[in-house]
């Protein structure tokens, strides 16, 4: 199955993308995939630190309920608040309309996989 | 042979013959021999005679209300039961199905729940309504239990004026999960929202019509809410809404209740109906199931049971609910009630409870007796001079079933059943046995 | 919207508006007096009669055909039980009316006490509960206020994976933390993830037996052992007894406490979702717990007690789910014991024949003998198990259980109950085989499928996106 993985993304083994420029964050096009139709979007508050690999946030679907984990230290600093009124965005675009949150990142070293780490490890999965 | 079984002995054995089985045992390889033969069964069946003659024995030594005139209340009140509703309890099609998971072969469910969802939230005046809870006392602890989750705050004020039973209620539900209850101030028979709150709560809860009576001061609440975030529940008897301001235009975020008082029968106290109303902030958060309307493939209006992710089977141990199994059936009960008396119907209905509220408060207070607070509905709470041990059995004696006692007031309750006369009576022999005439 | 497909609803039928515009009653402050009535439509009971009445034969019960629900038990609801539930000295009845006016009542629970804890192998049952979850809650309760009382700290409980979601919410509200354990290679629970998993935090473990895959614990007595030398307690999720009833007592398996479904077991009926009720039957320790009311016996007389120390509490607003639980005595005493055993054989003898007769394809996931249930897997069909449930609905008969449980893909639990008939077991094999021939021949045609109800395939994504739960009023 081929799944859309762009290059500029960095990303986490629990299927989440990060753009270290823009401090946008989301789940990537094999999660959306794996979840089925997004039905609802649970966005967090914002001014919240979190840590990476903590979970934060949850993506509702039909058949089920699903963590987000940041991918870095950080504080949440915006909402994608279209997805109040359209979570579908994150099945349909899940690298651009469908964005979850926006962070600020703490500086620090943060493990995180490159386009080519994030398709050998789908690789792997499937 | 039982009765209920589908198989016929020649079929049995039939099965037994395709399968190449000798016998049943054959099939119960895996328990493991010191279970087996575990059960030594006794008692043998009944034919239907001898079960029907035992259950006309047994119902028989109860007292119902076809014997005494029930002025009895405390939550369960004795309405007439319009003669729709059993009919449709009764029609197997509703009466054998299980839950409508599967839409297309149960529209008629479907329709039904969508329907009373629609009616309660029309009395509540509160757009998210679900399909049913176990009782009023479990759906306000359930409120509770969402209050706090979606506020993340712990300390819940909650009125004392609540029917007997149902404050320790809650304190089942919140005890394991650090939830404190604490009461709100009340003043003759009405609990008010004090000036100042020494923390932030989750939720404030008041009942209008309270176990007095009487209405917690609810007009109050937009203007002495704590803050925004705290959630406003409303414990509100559904029929006496169709006479009284209704929750959500009090600014209430969430209305419970008992839907006994739409016209189900009292069976004993048992099925009630719980019914639990919110905004529409409170969509993805309210407890139990929800029935939406959406459109099949080919453009049809139609409906299913949704939002099914907040549910136990998906959220599973993220849950802030268990509840699956709900009280479907008397909610078409209800709604079949609220159909059959229609819009005007309850409202007379409920006009009529309230005058014979007042008929019977002014029948105690012509006698000299104190009502303990002003009466809104159909119930009162009266103080007697003396607490006769033996009022209960002398009531009987003359065809009545009176009130109960309840922090030492006598508390009685006159619906759209019982006559003027009536009333009249039996205040008449309460006072009569009260001051030993 | 309307068309020959539309069912109108009942406020489209309205045609008058209540009254508005009255007087407001003087005994009433103008604050707390609605003003504007509830707009509910006025209809004459022909109408309303005619509308209830389509809706009621657009529903399926066990009386309409086969219900294949797994995990559900939908056997036949005897009509017995709906003629004496109704009798006036039991519906005309206050809950707040004295212990003398409810001599009955107290007989009629007693009776079904007494049945249930035999059944049951323990001592004490508390007929309170009104649905299985709100027994489960119980039962978890009861172990929690044991465990604080013991001053032992115990806040985990333990889940297998293949478990009904009620379980692990259940748990959650009861105030536990929730842990799984692993299913081996054998559909059963892992022994030695079981051995890893319960420690000294451990307060119980739930388990249904058989399990949601229609597998009896053989292992049962080992999983016993291990769990009360952790010090924890063993609950039994009674949504499966029906092939074990009046045959093995949960309490000879050496379970702790006990849930019944009496709308699975004991054939009350399921009302369109309840009400039901699930009572829960207490080992000696944890009898003390149990809610209140409580039945108790004093000089061969059944009284309700209000008052105890150690009970977790009062649960109902008024009192338990009577007239569901006079159904499910009319049920055992029409059985007797003898019947309910043979009821049970029977609920295995039919399961096993379907599994044995439904087309290969259609193989039960773990080997044979099941019990009263088993899965299969539409996983290598090409089409999925939603797929093949709706065509089932063309078929009239009524799906099986789909997606449940988790632990296997595209599942379909199958649960005949001993309340068919060998031509509707042979029917539902023939369903089966049709079903696998088009699907095989024609998978696409699928999506049109069901084709002989008046609605087909509901869009539920967008149900759940863009909720509508109720009707606005139309000015």
């Amino acid at each position: 199955m081929d799944y859309e993985v762009p290059e500029d993304l960095k990303y986490t083994k629990n299927h989440e993308w990060y753009d270290p420029q823009s401090g946008w964050m989301g789940i990537t096009d094999y999660a959306q995939e794996q979840l089925g139709d997004v039905v609802f979007v649970e966005l967090p508050a914002t001014d919240e630190p979190v840590e990476a690999g903590q979970d934060f946030m949850v993506v509702e679907s039909m058949k089920t309920v699903s963590d987000v984990y940041a991918p870095v230290d950080g504080t949440v600093v915006e909402l994608n608040e279209e997805l109040e009124s359209a979570p579908e965005a994150v099945n349909d675009a899940p690298y651009e309309a469908g964005r979850l949150v926006r962070l600020e990142a703490v500086d620090g070293e943060v493990e995180l996989l490159s386009a080519g780490g994030y398709r050998d490890f789908l690789g792997a999965e499937d | 042979m039982p009765p209920y079984l589908g198989l016929t002995e020649s079929e049995r054995w039939e099965i037994f013959s395709r399968l190449g089985l000798e016998e049943y045992l054959e099939l119960e390889t895996d328990i493991p021999e010191q279970l087996q033969d575990s059960f030594q069964p006794q008692k043998s069946q009944l034919s239907e005679q001898c079960v029907t003659a035992w259950h006309q024995r047994v119902a028989a030594a109860n007292t119902s209300t076809e014997e005494l005139t029930c002025f009895l209340g405390g939550g369960v009140y004795d309405h007439h039961v319009p003669s729709t509703v059993n009919h449709f309890l009764g029609r197997s099609e509703f009466l054998t199905a299980y839950t409508p998971y599967q839409a297309e072969i149960n529209q008629g469910i479907l329709q039904a729940l969508f329907e009373f969802q629609t009616m309660v939230s029309r009395i509540y005046d509160l757009p998210v309504t679900n399909a049913s809870m176990y009782d009023g006392a479990s759906a306000l602890a359930e409120a509770i239990l969402m209050a706090a989750q979606v506020t993340r705050r712990e300390v819940v004020y909650c009125t004392p004026n609540l029917y007997p039973g149902w404050w320790q209620v809650l304190k089942t539900y919140t005890e394991p999960l650090a939830v404190e209850l604490k009461q709100l101030p009340t003043q003759n028979g009405r609990a008010y929202l004090p000036e100042e709150w020494p923390e932030e709560p989750a939720a404030v809860c008041m009942a209008y019509p309270n176990c007095w009576g009487a209405a917690d001061r609810v007009e109050n609440w937009v203007e002495r809410r704590p803050d925004e975030k705290c959630l406003g529940v409303a414990v509100a008897n559904p029929l006496a809404m169709n006479l009284l301001t209704p929750p959500g235009e009090l600014g209430f975020d969430v209305a419970v209740g008992e839907g006994q008082s739409l016209g189900l029968p009292m069976n004993g106290g048992g099925p009630g109906l719980g019914l639990f109303s919110a905004t529409e902030k409170f969509i993805r958060k309210v407890p139990g199931r929800l029935v939406g309307q959406t459109e099949d493939r080919r453009g049809n209006r139609c409906y299913v049971l949704t939002l099914q992710t907040r549910e136990q089977h998906i959220r599973r141990s993220r849950a802030t609910s268990n509840i699956c199994t709900n009280h479907a059936l008397m909610a078409l009960g209800a709604a079949v009630s609220m159909a059959t008396l229609g819009g005007s119907g309850l409202r007379r209905r409920a006009l009529e409870n309230h005058r014979r509220g007042q008929q019977l408060a002014d029948e105690f207070e012509k006698r000299d007796y104190a009502l303990s607070a002003i009466p809104v509905f159909n119930e009162i709470a009266v103080e007697l001079p003396a607490k006769p041990p033996d009022l209960e059995e002398r009531l009987a004696e003359s065809g009545w079933l009176g009130g109960y006692f309840y922090q030492d007031r006598y508390i009685c309750s006159a619906t759209e059943r019982r006559s003027p006369e009536q009333i009249a009576a039996f205040v008449e022999e309460v006072d009569e046995i009260v001051r030993n005439k | 919207m309307s068309g020959i497909n539309d069912s109108p609803l009942i406020f489209e039928r309205n045609t008058e508006n209540p009254a508005a515009g009255e007087a407001p009653p003087s005994t009433l402050s103008e604050e707390l007096y609605r003003a504007r009535p509830v707009d509910l439509p006025d209809l004459p009971e022909p109408r309303v009669v005619r509308h209830y009445h389509r809706l009621s034969r657009e529903s399926f019960g066990t009386d309409t055909g086969p219900y294949l629900l797994g995990s559900c038990t939908m056997k036949y609801n005897p009509r017995l039980s709906e003629q004496l539930a109704a009798l006036p000295g039991y519906t005309e009845t206050h809950p707040r009316q004295p212990a003398g006016q409810k001599r009955g009542w107290l007989e009629m629970l007693g009776e079904l006490h007494d049945r249930l804890a035999r059944l049951n192998g323990l001592p004490a049952v508390s007929l309170l509960p009104a649905a299985g979850a709100h027994g489960e809650w119980v039962a978890l309760r009861t172990i929690g206020d044991y465990f604080r009382d013991q001053g032992e700290q115990r806040t985990e409980v333990i889940v297998p994976d293949s478990a009904h979601g009620t379980n692990p919410a259940s748990a959650a509200v009861a105030g536990f933390d929730v842990v799984e354990v692993d299913s081996n290679e054998r559909g059963r629970v892992d022994l030695d993830d079981l051995r890893a998993t319960c420690n000294s935090q451990t307060a119980a473990l739930m388990l249904t037996n058989p399990n949601t895959l229609g597998l009896f614990e053989e292992d049962i007595l080992e999983i016993a052992d291990i769990v009360h030398s952790a010090g924890a307690r063993l609950y039994y999720d009674g949504a499966n007894l029906n092939p074990l009833a009046g045959r093995l007592p949960p309490g000879d398996m050496g379970f702790d406490v006990v849930h019944l479904n009496l709308h699975k077991t004991f054939g009350t009926p399921h009302g369109g979702g309840g009400p039901g009720a699930g009572p829960v039957a207490f080992s000696e320790e944890l009898a003390p717990y149990r809610p209140l009311p409580r039945l108790t016996k004093r000089e061969g007389e059944w009284m309700l007690g209000e008052e105890a120390e150690k009970s977790i509490g009062r649960i109902r607003s008024f009192a338990p789910n009577l007239t569901v639980l006079v159904r499910a005595l009319v049920y055992l005493q029409r059985m007797g014991e003898e019947g309910v055993a043979q009821a049970a054989r029977d609920s295995v003898l039919t399961a096993n024949y379907l599994a044995n007769r439904l087309p290969a394809e259609f193989q039960p996931v773990y080997p044979l003998p099941c019990k009263h249930e088993f899965v299969v897997s539409c996983a290598d069909l090409p089409v999925d198990a939603s797929d093949v449930a709706k065509r089932l609905i063309d078929f009239e008969i009524h799906p099986p259980t789909v997606y449940f449980p988790l632990v296997v893909e595209e599942a379909l639990m199958i649960e005949p109950t001993e309340s068919l008939s060998l031509r509707e077991l042979d029917r539902v094999v023939e369903a089966f085989q049709q079903i696998l021939e088009e699907a095989k021949e024609d998978p696409d045609q699928f999506k049109n499928y069901p084709e002989t109800t008046r609605i087909s395939r509901p869009d539920e994504t967008t149900a759940a996106r863009r909720p509508v739960l109720n009707h606005p009023v139309e000015t």
